[in-house]
């Protein structure tokens, strides 16, 4: 029903999108498999209205069609579901749901709109009450709030962009059951995802998408997982597996008197959100926590570098207490901390590279003394640990934001290792990022690991974690749950992920 | 009740009677300047400088109407001149990397000046012809002075109809719709298709119209003149009680009629002959008089802030937009 | 903050004169074509000669208005006069207490701090200052230190009352400096009705207003002798705070802290700082420095205090100059120094055969800023910049 023809896109001096052609058809679900950055999210906002490509045909039906605006492709029948919601969190399910509906008449009527949504959800065997405000619903239930906004409107072809990330397995089978029955209805769905194995389940037909163009496609039934991959990822760049990064020069801590005093450990630690948390680390090991973000792994991040003081429990390191110090103080004693929002909580986008790299440590010479900075020996030290950590960068006076997001990245990592941190609590350190940028944060981890360094890794990749990490634990619900890994495998990680086969005290 | 008001002297119930009488007489202005800037801050955008809009509607709508002769005119004009600075207003936060407090704060510099500058040929102590039939309040009473303080202006009951209008439409229309939705995400809105600008221009210069029209009640009913510093503050006030009311309209017609009657206290009293309070603190006297007693509105206003807040949560009813943007 | 695209950090690399050259010529050119655009409007007035009885052309108004400007606020006035310079006096008189308030406004802008009560943290300090150098017997040399301190401390307080209400309950930061403004003026009209009021020899209460300070309580002045037409100390304390603000956001870590949280408050978390405290620290400075402002103008041009010091909107101006100068501490020097060039300016073309209304300036006023967030839009700078490299390269 929707063609996309010879579509190109460039942002600047990057090419986004460089001839690419596929083809939806109704009562099919159409997988779009792509590397981060390899064109998936370009192509479906071109698909939706909101990029203009710059060259290249869109057809409707065999009818070339312009799509102006998000409006004019959703008076088509083309819904999305953006991976982050576009949800009003204040406004109620019905208020959302109504804001995208073009042909409601001026004034609305409430009573009926919350029964016709009512009886709408049902047809996909959901329950929802229309008048809750959208803040108080779980993830799961937003993305369904989500695909019923683009229902109402009559959606033919409704796109879902990483639809997965955010769901427990529990829920992913459940988004299936819904994506079958629209298929079923004679909808056509565009499932865009990383996710072989999801992929190659759910979809009929597949495109996979590198760097711009279509390397493959055909029917996902041709196709194994394991070729899927390869035309993800293509053989000029090496991969993210644990073949290549697995334990790596590292020599399995063994438990003896001394390293039982050199561990971090968290002794029962309760916050908001948290509930009795212990475990410890060895130096120079990666314990990975697990988990659907949401479920405490801010705060616990936070507990450990010295954001927010746990109201129960302790953190200790090399022995000594030290859950009662500030951040800066742990800082001193060789924290560091890689945020999970690089441009919101880690970096100062509108200052320069310098004044990134310098802040946590500006209050300390050379950098400043008695309170006054000197700029040329800030200016020298940002340039010596910038250099170190390969950030490519017009001038180290540029305002951060100006950066690509490794960059940026890299940006942080200089600041944070340069310390040569002994304790590192990293949260999804890879998000967004290129598979170059990718590649070398993992290397800087596990450099800093055969240093020596406890490092916690918060992730909630698990095919990350299962390649980095020498131990995982689970984060459900405020709760941790260590795993046996690497005896226990992906899948029992992932039931524990979804809250399913806990440990009867944990639950 | 009616017999003992009958009586002709009131004794101290006229100091609620014309705390009333001035709440109904002086709280348009701040009624229809907070409808407007509910109505902008609902969309996300912070306008500062309806106090510059306000004098600037006054001034028009006393000059419009002085020479055309109607009163009508006067205040469509106030109407206008407001919407043509929400539009200012609107145009200037659309670039990039403006702060809407700061355009805000130029307009309402602007805006005083400039009414101050173009209206000096009509500070004229001439009447301008009746404005709008005065509708009274206190038929029920046989008293004057009862009758005389429920004596209310049209405008004021348009401004009170515009009250359920308005939070009726927020909530059951379209538009409505659209509009709450910008200023809570305006990432939803965009991808929904709506212009975000465009939607917050329309909000800034209703927001502008009402509070030009506020301008014309000032000029036309209540001083019955247009002079210079004229209102000092009375639109700022009126923005900081749409904070106040946490973005209901419903909430900014009591916020507006309690803040006029609340400005009523010190006349009020000194009216019944109570014209300071002492206070014996031992080795010194404190004499409060009139000017302590007009700080009690601010004073109120604050309070009230202080224990509905949290230390902890942020406000209830906030657009997020306006958190985002770190405006409030 | 993004109030305006904060000035970017002068470069420590080659370039750094250049760019601080490019600075100085934009703000110069926007500044040029303000006042041409002004000038260009006001001509547009109807004005009658009144020897001919015939209105002025177009081109007579411009010249007038440029031939008053020039005469009366841009040449020194008559040398020979006992207060030679007088113009030049006149607009530094009148820029120092907005040039304080403005400063006041730049360093909480910086950080975020919406503080728009800068007109109550002035009478504040007025009113601290003019207590303290009628009533407190102190050493001569120690009196005016201690009036301009109190001053200070009396600012910081109120706006402290706001910070406290922030870290306390959340109360939006606009919302408590604006109603502390009414507060502030009410405050005030008491002082000079009650406790303050000046009393005559009869011991009968005169006009609502205070005694007028004694003359070693006031700032010392230059070029004249005569009381309020020299320039008094009060320019030279408010230049050196603009330095000083300079220094505290460019070279310290408190200033430093301050942008950081000023930028991007969680980040300022993240990296271990107490954005809290520093906003606090920041009301409390922003308030010092408009309670200066009111200090200042009351120990070096009024001498007395009374009710217009609480609607001369002096304080409520700083934000206007502040924005002007884009936040910028040493540009609050030349934007307030513009401001009072304004100033001077409309009470000449008020008595010119123009009579334009010095009230216009206030408009005027407003009208530059808003010229200058348009101009400082990076749309703007962009299309600047395109139009420049096209006459670049087509003059190569």
């Amino acid at each position: 029903m929707l063609e996309l023809l010879d579509i190109r896109k460039r942002f600047g001096a990057l090419v986004a999108l460089d001839g690419v052609n596929v083809r939806f058809s109704p009562g099919r679900v159409h997988g779009l498999l792509g590397e981060n950055g390899a064109g998936k999210s370009t192509l479906m906002n071109v698909a939706y209205g909101m990029l203009k490509p710059d060259g290249g045909q869109i057809r409707m039906n065999g009818t070339p069609v312009v799509l102006r605006s998000p409006r004019e492709a959703i008076a088509k029948g083309i819904g999305m579901v953006h991976q982050h919601f576009m949800l009003a969190g204040a406004m109620s399910v019905l208020d959302n749901v109504l804001l995208g509906d073009w042909r409601a008449t001026q004034f609305l009527n409430r009573r009926r709109a919350a029964d016709e949504l009512a009886a709408l959800a049902e047809r996909l065997g959901w329950t929802l009450d229309p008048l809750v405000p959208v803040e108080r619903l779980s993830v799961g239930q937003q993305q369904r709030v989500e695909i019923l906004k683009a229902l109402w409107r009559d959606a033919r072809l409704l796109i879902l962009d990483e639809p997965t990330a955010v769901l427990t397995p529990p829920e992913v089978e459940q988004l299936f059951g819904a994506v079958e029955r629209l298929r079923d209805e004679g909808r056509s769905v565009v499932f865009i995802s990383h996710k072989l194995g999801e992929v190659k389940r759910i979809c009929d037909d597949l495109t996979v998408l590198r760097r711009g163009r279509v390397v493959w496609e055909g029917a996902a039934e041709d196709v194994s997982p394991a070729e899927l991959a390869n035309h993800m990822i293509g053989r000029d760049v090496e991969t993210v597996t644990r073949a290549t990064f697995s334990r790596r020069g590292h020599a399995t801590p063994i438990p003896d008197d001394t390293l039982e005093q050199a561990r971090l450990r968290l002794d029962n630690v309760t916050a908001a959100n948290l509930h009795d948390v212990s475990f410890q680390i060895s130096p120079g090991e990666i314990l990975g926590i697990a988990g659907v973000d949401g479920n405490g792994q801010q705060e616990l991040a936070a507990v450990v570098v010295g954001l927010r003081p746990p109201t129960r429990g302790r953190v200790l390191w090399h022995g000594s207490d030290v859950t009662a110090m500030s951040l800066e103080q742990r800082r001193i004693l060789g924290f560091a901390h890689i945020p999970n929002d690089r441009k919101r909580e880690a970096l100062v986008p509108t200052m320069s590279v310098t004044e990134n790299v310098m802040l946590k440590e500006y209050r300390d010479p050379p950098m400043s003394r008695f309170g006054v900075i000197s700029w040329p020996k800030a200016a020298a030290v940002a340039k010596h640990v910038v250099d170190q950590f390969d950030v490519r960068a017009q001038s180290l006076d540029v305002a951060v934001a100006t950066l690509s997001g490794g960059n940026q990245q890299k940006v942080v990592l200089a600041r944070e290792f340069a310390i040569q941190p002994r304790v590192i609590v990293a949260m999804n350190p890879v998000r967004g990022l290129d598979v170059a940028a990718t590649n070398f944060v993992y290397e800087q981890l596990l450099a800093r690991r055969a240093a020596g360094a406890a490092i916690l890794l918060i992730s909630s990749e698990l095919d990350e974690l299962l390649a980095l990490c020498d131990r995982i634990g689970v984060l459900y619900a405020g709760r941790l749950t260590m795993t046996n890994f690497p005896a226990t495998g992906r899948e029992a990680i992932g039931r524990l992920m979804a809250g399913i086969d806990l440990p009867a005290e944990s639950r | 009740m009616t017999s003992f008001l009958a009586e002709g002297s009131l004794g101290f119930w006229s100091v609620p009677l014309a705390m009333v009488g001035q709440a109904l007489r002086v709280s348009a202005p701040y009624l229809y300047v907070s409808l407007g800037e509910t109505l902008t801050e609902k969309s996300g955008r912070v306008n500062l400088g309806l106090q510059g809009t306000l004098i600037m509607g006054a001034m028009a709508g006393y000059a419009v109407s002085s020479r055309s002769g109607s009163a009508l005119a006067g205040v469509l004009a106030a109407g206008v001149v407001g919407g043509l600075l929400g539009i200012l207003h609107a145009f200037l936060c659309a670039r990039p990397k403006v702060n809407d407090i700061a355009v805000g704060i130029a307009l309402m510099i602007f805006g005083v000046g400039l009414a101050s500058f173009l209206g000096r040929p009509y500070i004229k102590p001439e009447r301008v012809p009746a404005m709008s039939p005065d509708i009274s309040l206190g038929f029920w009473s046989a008293n004057e002075t009862v009758r005389a303080n429920l004596q209310v202006n049209l405008m004021f009951v348009v401004g009170v109809a515009l009250v359920p209008l308005i939070a009726w439409g927020l909530k059951n229309t379209r538009w409505g719709l659209i509009l709450r939705s910008v200023g809570e995400n305006a990432d939803t809105a965009r991808a929904m298709g709506y212009s975000i600008n465009g939607v917050r221009l329309l909000a800034t210069m209703a927001g502008g119209v009402l509070a030009g029209l506020g301008g014309a009640f000032l000029t036309l009913a209540m001083q019955g003149g247009w002079k210079d510093g004229l209102a000092p503050g009375t639109g700022l006030m009126a923005v900081a009680l749409v904070i106040f009311a946490r973005w209901k309209p419903l909430n900014c017609l009591w916020a507006a009629l309690l803040f006029g009657g609340a400005g009523a206290i010190a006349p009020a009293l000194q009216s019944v002959g109570l014209n300071e309070v002492k206070i014996n603190l031992g080795f010194t006297q404190l004499r409060w008089g009139r000017y302590v007693f007009e700080m009690i509105p601010y004073l109120l206003t604050l309070g009230i802030m202080i224990f509905t807040s949290s230390g902890s949560r942020q406000m209830a009813g906030i657009p997020d937009e306006l958190t985002r943007a770190r405006w409030l | 903050m993004s109030a305006i695209a904060p000035p970017a950090m002068p470069n420590r690399t080659p370039g750094r004169l250049r760019t601080a050259i490019m600075s100085i010529v934009g703000s110069l050119g926007s500044a040029a074509i303000c006042v041409a655009i002004t000038v260009a409007l006001l001509a547009t007035l109807p004005a009658t000669n009144q020897e001919t009885e015939r209105p002025y052309s177009y081109g007579e108004k411009v010249h007038l208005v440029l031939k008053t400007t020039y005469d009366r606020v841009i040449r020194p006035r008559s040398p020979a006069a006992r207060a030679g310079y007088r113009n030049w006096i006149l607009t530094l008189q009148s820029a120092t207490p907005i040039l304080l308030t403005g400063l006041a406004v730049a360093a909480a802008f910086r950080a975020n701090v919406l503080n728009i009560g800068t007109q109550g943290q002035y009478v504040l300090g007025a009113i601290a200052a003019a207590a303290i150098g009628i009533y407190i017997p102190a050493a001569r040399w120690l009196l005016i230190p201690l009036l301009l301190a109190g001053a200070m401390a009396a600012g910081a307080l109120f706006a402290g009352i706001a910070a406290t209400l922030e870290r306390w309950r959340n109360v939006p930061v606009v919302l408590s400096t604006l109603l502390l403004n009414f507060v502030a003026l009410e405050f005030l009209r008491y002082m000079l009705q009650g406790p303050m009021r000046a009393v005559g020899e009869d011991g009968r209460p005169l006009d609502p207003q205070s005694t007028e300070l004694a003359e070693f309580a006031r700032l010392p002045q230059f070029f004249s002798d005569v009381p309020r037409q020299g320039l008094h100390l009060g320019f030279v304390i408010a230049v050196a705070a603009a330095l000083v603000l300079w220094f505290i956001l460019r070279k310290t870590t408190f200033g430093f802290r301050l942008r950081v949280v000023g930028q991007n408050p969680v980040a300022a978390r993240f990296a271990g700082m107490n954005a809290a405290r520093v906003s606090f620290a920041t009301l409390a400075l922003s308030g010092a420095l408009a309670g200066l402002a009111g200090g200042v103008q009351i120990a070096g041009t009024t001498y007395v205090l009374y009710p217009d010091v609480g609607t001369d909107g002096l304080g409520f101006t700083g934000i206007a100059v502040a924005l002007l100068a884009r936040l910028s501490p040493i540009g609050v020097i030349f934007s307030a120094i513009f401001f009072g060039l304004l100033k001077t300016a409309f009470v000449a073309l008020q008595e010119s055969p123009l009579e334009i209304h010095s009230n216009a300036a206030q408009a005027v006023q407003g009208l530059l800023v808003i010229a200058v967030l348009i101009v400082s839009s990076p749309q703007w700078r962009r299309l600047v910049g395109h139009v420049m490299r096209r006459d670049r390269a087509a003059a190569a």
